[in-house]
């Protein structure tokens, strides 16, 4: 008798354990969550700090583009917080995108692996010049570098600054490939983003 | 109830397409939800063809709302998918799972190639090897993950 009153017990003991271990286990999954959120919040406020571009607001990814054909990614400010097409969007890694498009209170920015987003950029060692552009991919190319231009691997592409589009000095990149275009009259630079755009999760929109 | 329930089902997949596939992305390329939802409702669960656009129509103006291209491009697709299929189905069957995989894979490479021509029309072109790459990636991955939402689908509807 005593034995079956001592099972039951450690029986309903050890349901009432599992439990509080789901729940503990859900519990340090949410604060390793809100750790990793203020880390890069902090990172985020840093940059913020210590830039001298006139920001108009941080914003959170909420959706990303539906289709194969754009690398899109839907922000929760729009214009009632400031917002206006053609600002830039950065992270405290480097450059993310542009704005095309808001509403009152979303806004779409094209991220830097989308072809149909150019950057005029520099290479920062030899201030060579050249148009980066995506290629919906994980890289990026760095067109209309001339033949003999002074590129190598492993250097920091940034923005030029020669537009009104993009502040100078904006990290781009790092070159991770050279190669030769088809024509064999330009060069071309594989670059490797600074920031990775499939896990963007917080921007700061700057004005250009 | 099914027609509402596969309105729930796209409202799900439009979610889905707009959050979490990004982060499956192969080669760049993302499998199209709503495109095998739509194409397999057309062509396997054969509602009538005024709810099929209805549905189509619904399916492309959440894909459009997530999407840079022109509004309207994929609710005007999808809606001409649709009928497509219904017309198709009904000289030959579409009832065995090498059928239905050759429909999906040819629908998907259609709607890249009309979403590309449509955009080199619209002035934004996309270059020629980022299209052939993500066609063939996107069609062949839309293709590859058929056979599950197909199952999901199947169990769903018939419940």
């Amino acid at each position: 008798m005593g034995g079956i009153i001592f099972y039951h017990r450690s029986m309903a003991e050890n349901v009432r354990l599992k439990n509080e271990l789901d729940f503990f286990k859900q519990k340090i999954s949410a604060l390793n969550e809100i750790y990793l959120e203020n880390k890069r919040l902090k990172e985020l406020l840093s940059f913020k700090q210590k830039s001298s571009y006139k920001i108009v607001a941080a914003a959170r990814v909420i959706a990303r583009s539906a289709d194969n054909w754009s690398s899109v990614i839907i922000i929760d400010k729009g214009s009632l917080q400031g917002i206006r097409r053609g600002m830039i969007a950065v992270t405290y890694l480097g450059l993310a995108g542009r704005v095309i498009e808001t509403t009152s209170s979303t806004s779409k920015v094209m991220l830097i692996n989308d072809p149909n987003l150019g950057v005029s950029a520099i290479i920062q060692r030899s201030r060579q010049e050249g148009l980066v552009s995506g290629t919906l991919g994980n890289f990026l190319v760095m067109r209309y570098l001339s033949d003999d231009a002074d590129i190598k691997i492993s250097d920091i592409v940034i923005t030029s600054g020669f537009s009104d589009a993009c502040p100078k000095g904006i990290l781009v990149g790092r070159v991770v490939e050279v190669g030769e275009e088809f024509s064999g009259l330009s060069r071309y630079g594989v670059i490797r983003p600074a920031v990775n755009t499939s896990s963007i999760e917080e921007l700061l929109i700057i004005i250009p | 109830m099914k027609k509402w329930f596969s309105l729930f089902v796209i409202l799900a997949a439009a979610l889905i397409q707009a959050t979490l596939l990004d982060h499956f992305k192969i080669f760049g390329a993302k499998p199209d939800l709503l495109l095998i939802i739509m194409v397999t409702l057309a062509g396997i669960f054969l509602f009538q063809l005024r709810w099929l656009i209805i549905l189509a129509a619904i399916a492309g103006i959440f894909k459009d709302i997530f999407s840079v291209n022109t509004f309207g491009v994929n609710t005007l697709l999808f809606c001409c998918w649709v009928v497509l299929i219904v017309r198709a189905s009904k000289k030959m069957s579409i009832d065995d799972n090498l059928r239905r995989a050759i429909l999906i894979l040819i629908i998907a490479v259609l709607h890249s190639i009309a979403t590309g021509i449509i955009a080199l029309l619209l002035g934004n072109p996309v270059p020629l090897g980022i299209f052939l790459r993500v066609t063939f990636f996107g069609a062949l991955y839309t293709l590859l993950i058929t056979p599950l939402i197909f199952k999901v689908l199947a169990r769903w509807l018939k419940s």
